[in-house]
Order: structure tokens, then C-alpha cells, then sequence
């Protein structure tokens, strides 16, 4: 990456962590320096096949069949939001299921 | 001499020793090494402590049964009331702590003394101590050489007896490392078994609190202080420990190929790791069984995805408006941002990487995938450890290091948790035992991985080879 590259990069990170940096070229190179080297598990290659099977076992979970939420109408109140004498909203769905 | 807990104890029962004086000799031993170590960001009123002391001798001499008085070190990111709580940092320079850590609390209701609040890298990120915000600390054993990280400050306190022991923190080695750097014991408690509620949080799903001593003894000593569910943490949870009884015939797991495993080990960490696979060969009843170790090097890329992440959004909370130094601008996201540039340059790195692993776009690629190998690595973790009584690796890949060597190169520093940051990513306890090779003044550490809730049979298991583990007196 090139170092205009990586201090763009920079910028959009700073931005999002509301953090200012000094040395900016500095930080640039730090930051794709530890991403590069993170960067490896990408790519990583597990031989161990205790690892594969933990692996699939991760996997065939996360593709068990996940059951529909069935909506239950009884529990929905239509005219909600309701407000009480002070303006505060009353949850009534709320209380109904928790009933 | 530097006291151990266990001694301390023992001499005290025997009426041989008061507090008072268990607290002198314990000053006898800060004014003599701290000016060179610097291993204390602030201490204890000296008058308060000797006062405590006092009173516990007089109950002592009264009723016969009192508290000790054990004066022991806490590492600057757990909160003590009324003591400073830094983490490091400048951020939160001047900030005192309004209540006590759970444990702390707990450890207080048991008499122990808390002497002063231990250097450490700012928010416990690095393997030095050399990125505190307000000194670095020194390795008693040579100043010239850094201590470990991030709980430094613990490890060089204990390692010249300016505590009996300390309480640091780990995520990814913190307590483990500069035990191996300063010759000391020092315990990672099984994830969960241990409160974190008063702890300054890192990587929530990585953090533990755990003791660093002189001894063995010392560690069962503290853990039965430290472990219990917290309902301030929900984390926490009540285990229920494996027997501390030694097996008939011990298996210990060691790696297959040395020579791929400790790739990047120094000299005197070679050695001394083939020296005692060497002497566990003259121990009847103590056999090895070679299991493939290499995916426990793959843990530190996932560890530094993970741990950044968690600290990245941990850390939003120091944004200059709720704790800590508030930088003055009319704009609130220039307070925001100025309030956050007082922090160092490693914190600002591990936030940015951990912003970046977060961000739109780049989650799945990173966090995502990493948090998927997590959970393959426990699973190769507890496969292993189905094989053996406990996995047996060096700490740490070198011996201490010396200062300023690796400071602006964080990959060459991240390497140092080498061995280290895998247990934080399964959530096993692990305990590094302190060894001196002839071939070098400096220590390194053997260390034990074990099952979860193995916490005290690791320590058991460790006192059959006390023989090869050795605590050196600093005294100069």
C-alpha cells in the first residue's frame, strides 16, 4: 500500500474512533504494518483435524434450522402507544405478556 | 530477606514476627530498590498502613486470632477506594477510585494490606511496561532490561520484595510475562472464576485478574481469596475446582518439533526449556506425550483482531466527557477528539486496528473469522488437554529484553505474548514457574496450561518439579 493509501486509511479510522493522531505518517505505517501481520488469519491454514472438526461443528450449528418467530397477535395492542394521565407512555403489550 | 506469604504467616503464628514489622521489612526493601525500579505509580500513606499493622498486633495479643496484615501490591487498573486509578494513563491522571474492586473488597475483609497501585502500560497494552504514560519501569534483576507487561509494575514490585505479592491483570499474558521476565510465580486463573467487576476493562471477553508471588504456596494462598461468583459480574461464576491431589503418574504434553515450536526462542529460552525436559527424564512417574502444538502460534493473530476490538469499544467510554482529563473546545466532538488524543501511541494503534477490524466492510473479513478460529482453537484446546495432565511450553520467547529494544516495533513486541495469548482466547489457567539457565543472569519462564477449573492442580502439579523453579533474592 502506498503511503498516501495508508494515510487515507488513517483518516477514515481516526474519523470513526473520534481520535486525532500526531504523527500521522508514522501512525499510518503502524496501523498497516499490524493489519498486514493480522491480516494472516485470513489465509490461515488449520491442519489439525481436531480443529476442522471443531470447525464444522461450529458451522453445521450455525446452520441448524432456525424455527419461524410465530407472531402472536394477542399480545399486540393496535393502539398503542397509549399515554397515561402525565404523557407517559403505558407499554401494555408489555404487561399482557408478561400476564 | 523477602518475605513469602506462607513464612510471613508462619512466623507470625508462631509469635516470631508482628504486622508492624512485616510492614518495616517490606519498607526496608521499597526504600532500598524502588528509586531504581520504579515500579510503583503511587503509594499507601505509610502512617495509615503501620497504623492497620498496629491494631491487628493488639487484637492479635488480645484474642489471639487477628488478621495478618499481608501488605501486597495492585496493579493500577483495579480499583482501590480512595487510592489513584490510572490504568497508565494520562487520561485518567488524578482520578481516585470510589469503591473497591470485588476482590479487593475481599481481599480487605481478610486483612490484607494494600501497600501501593503498580505501573503498568497504558490500559494494560504491552509487554514492557514501557508505554505508561508516566515512567518506565526498571527489571530489579537488571535495570537496564524491561520488566514484562503490562503488570510490570507488579512483577518488579515482588521481584525485589517491595510486596509479599501483587495483583496484576492479564488478557494476553500481562501477569504471566514479567513473571517470566522477573523470576516470580504468577497464576492465570481460569476465565470466569475470577470477578473483574473494579477492573478497568480491555478485552472483556479476555481479561482476568490473577496473583503474582514468591511462591507456589503463595498462589493457592491468594486464589482462595480471589475466586468466587460476583453478582456485580456476570461473568463470574462458581467453579467447582479440580482436586489439588497429584495424579499416580503424571503426563505432561510438550511439543513434537521443538524445533518448529520454539522457532524464534532465544538462546537461553532453548535451553532452558530442553533442560527441563531433561529433568522431568530423571523423574519416575512423570512421563511426556508429544502432541502438535503449532496451532498455539496461531493465536496471536487472532488474539490481536480480538483483544483491539474489545478494547476499541471498551475504551469509547474516555471521551472526555464522563471520566477522566477533559480537553476545553466549544465543539463537543473536539472534546471528544482532543480528550482522546492525550492517550499514547500504542493505545491510539490498538483502538484504530480495533476500529478498523469493526468497521463496515472489514468485520467479517476480520473480526468475524477471528472469533470463528476462537472457537476452533478451544476446541483443539480441550482435545489437547484430554491427552495430558497439563500442557508444558515456555512463557515467554525470550528472556527481559532490554529497554527501548522492541518499543517502536509493535509486531516484534506483539511476539513476545507468543505462548502466552492462547489460554486468554480458550479461557484456560495457566502458571509460569520461574528458572535460571547458567548461561544467563536473567530468568525465564516454564509454564503450565491446564483445563479449566485446573486452577489449583496446576499449582499442585508444579510442586513436583519445585526443584527445577527458583526465586533469587535481588541485592543490588
Amino acid at each position: 500500500m502506498k503511503t498516501e493509501e495508508m494515510k487515507d486509511m488513517l483518516a477514515k479510522v481516526e474519523n470513526l474512533a473520534r481520535m486525532e493522531v500526531a504523527d500521522k505518517e508514522l501512525m499510518a505505517k503502524r496501523l498497516h504494518a499490524v493489519l498486514d501481520y493480522v491480516g494472516q488469519l485470513k489465509a490461515l491454514d488449520i491442519p489439525s483435524p481436531e480443529l476442522e472438526d471443531a470447525h464444522r461443528m461450529t458451522i453445521e450449528d450455525s446452520q441448524q434450522e432456525i424455527q419461524p418467530f410465530e407472531r402472536d397477535e394477542q399480545i399486540i395492542d393496535k393502539n398503542y402507544p397509549q399515554r397515561d394521565e402525565n404523557g407517559v407512555v403505558v407499554p401494555k403489550f408489555v404487561k399482557k405478556a408478561i400476564s | 530477606m523477602s518475605w513469602t506469604i506462607k513464612s510471613a504467616q508462619e512466623a507470625i503464628e508462631k509469635g516470631e514476627l508482628t504486622s508492624v514489622d512485616l510492614l518495616k521489612d517490606v519498607y526496608k526493601r521499597v526504600d532500598a530498590y524502588e528509586a531504581n525500579s520504579q515500579a510503583y505509580l503511587s503509594l499507601e500513606d505509610r502512617d495509615v498502613l503501620l497504623k492497620q499493622a498496629a491494631t491487628f498486633d493488639e487484637q492479635r495479643q488480645k484474642t489471639g486470632k487477628a488478621p495478618h496484615g499481608f501488605p501486597i501490591a495492585i496493579k493500577d487498573n483495579i480499583a482501590v477506594k480512595g487510592l489513584s486509578l490510572t490504568a497508565g494513563s494520562k487520561v485518567l491522571e488524578n482520578f481516585v477510585a470510589p469503591y473497591d474492586a470485588t476482590i479487593i473488597k475481599r481481599l480487605r475483609q481478610a486483612g490484607f494490606l494494600f501497600i501501593g497501585k503498580a505501573n503498568l502500560d497504558e490500559w494494560a497494552f504491552g509487554s514492557s511496561t514501557e508505554h505508561s504514560a508516566y515512567h518506565v519501569t526498571k527489571n530489579p534483576i537488571d535495570l537496564e532490561c524491561v520488566p514484562g507487561g503490562s503488570s510490570g509494575g507488579s512483577g518488579a514490585v515482588v521481584s525485589y520484595g517491595g510486596a509479599l505479592a501483587a495483583l496484576g491483570s492479564d488478557t494476553g499474558g500481562s501477569i504471566r510475562l514479567p513473571a517470566s521476565y522477573c523470576g516470580i510465580y504468577a497464576l492465570k486463573p481460569t476465565y470466569g472464576s475470577v470477578s473483574r467487576f473494579g477492573l478497568i476493562a480491555f478485552g472483556s471477553s479476555l481479561d482476568q485478574i490473577g496473583p503474582m508471588t514468591r511462591s507456589l504456596d503463595d498462589l493457592s494462598i491468594l486464589l482462595k481469596e480471589l475466586h468466587g461468583k460476583d453478582p456485580y459480574d456476570e461473568t463470574s461464576r462458581a467453579f467447582q475446582f479440580e482436586s489439588e491431589q497429584v495424579p499416580d503418574e503424571i503426563v505432561l504434553g510438550v511439543p513434537n518439533n521443538l524445533d518448529g515450536f520454539l522457532d524464534g526462542c532465544d538462546e537461553v529460552v532453548l535451553r532452558g526449556y530442553q533442560d527441563f525436559l531433561k529433568f522431568v527424564g530423571t523423574l519416575p512417574k512423570v512421563k511426556t506425550v508429544e502432541l502438535d502444538l503449532k496451532p498455539l502460534t496461531y493465536a496471536l493473530p487472532i488474539y490481536y483482531i480480538i483483544a483491539p476490538a474489545e478494547a476499541s469499544s471498551n475504551l469509547s467510554r474516555y471521551d472526555g466527557i464522563r471520566y477522566g482529563q477533559r480537553v476545553k473546545d466549544a465543539s463537543l466532538d473536539n472534546i471528544y477528539r482532543k480528550s482522546r488524543a492525550l492517550m499514547g501511541d500504542e493505545a491510539k494503534l490498538r483502538i484504530l486496528v480495533g476500529t478498523f477490524a469493526l468497521s463496515a466492510g472489514y468485520q467479517e473479513a476480520y473480526y468475524g473469522h477471528a472469533t470463528k478460529l476462537r472457537n476452533q482453537l478451544r476446541g483443539w484446546m480441550g482435545n489437547q488437554l484430554d491427552q495430558c495432565h497439563a500442557i508444558v511450553i515456555p512463557t515467554a520467547n525470550t528472556k527481559a529484553f532490554k529497554i527501548g529494544e522492541k518499543k517502536h516495533d509493535p509486531i516484534a513486541m506483539y511476539k513476545s505474548d507468543t505462548y502466552t495469548v492462547a489460554v486468554n482466547l480458550t479461557g484456560n489457567p495457566a502458571l509460569s514457574c520461574p528458572h535460571y539457565t547458567t548461561h544467563s543472569h536473567l530468568p525465564m519462564g516454564i509454564q503450565f496450561l491446564g483445563k479449566h477449573g485446573q486452577d489449583y492442580a496446576l499449582c499442585s502439579l508444579a510442586r513436583v518439579f519445585s526443584d527445577f523453579f527458583e526465586v533469587r533474592e535481588v541485592t543490588s
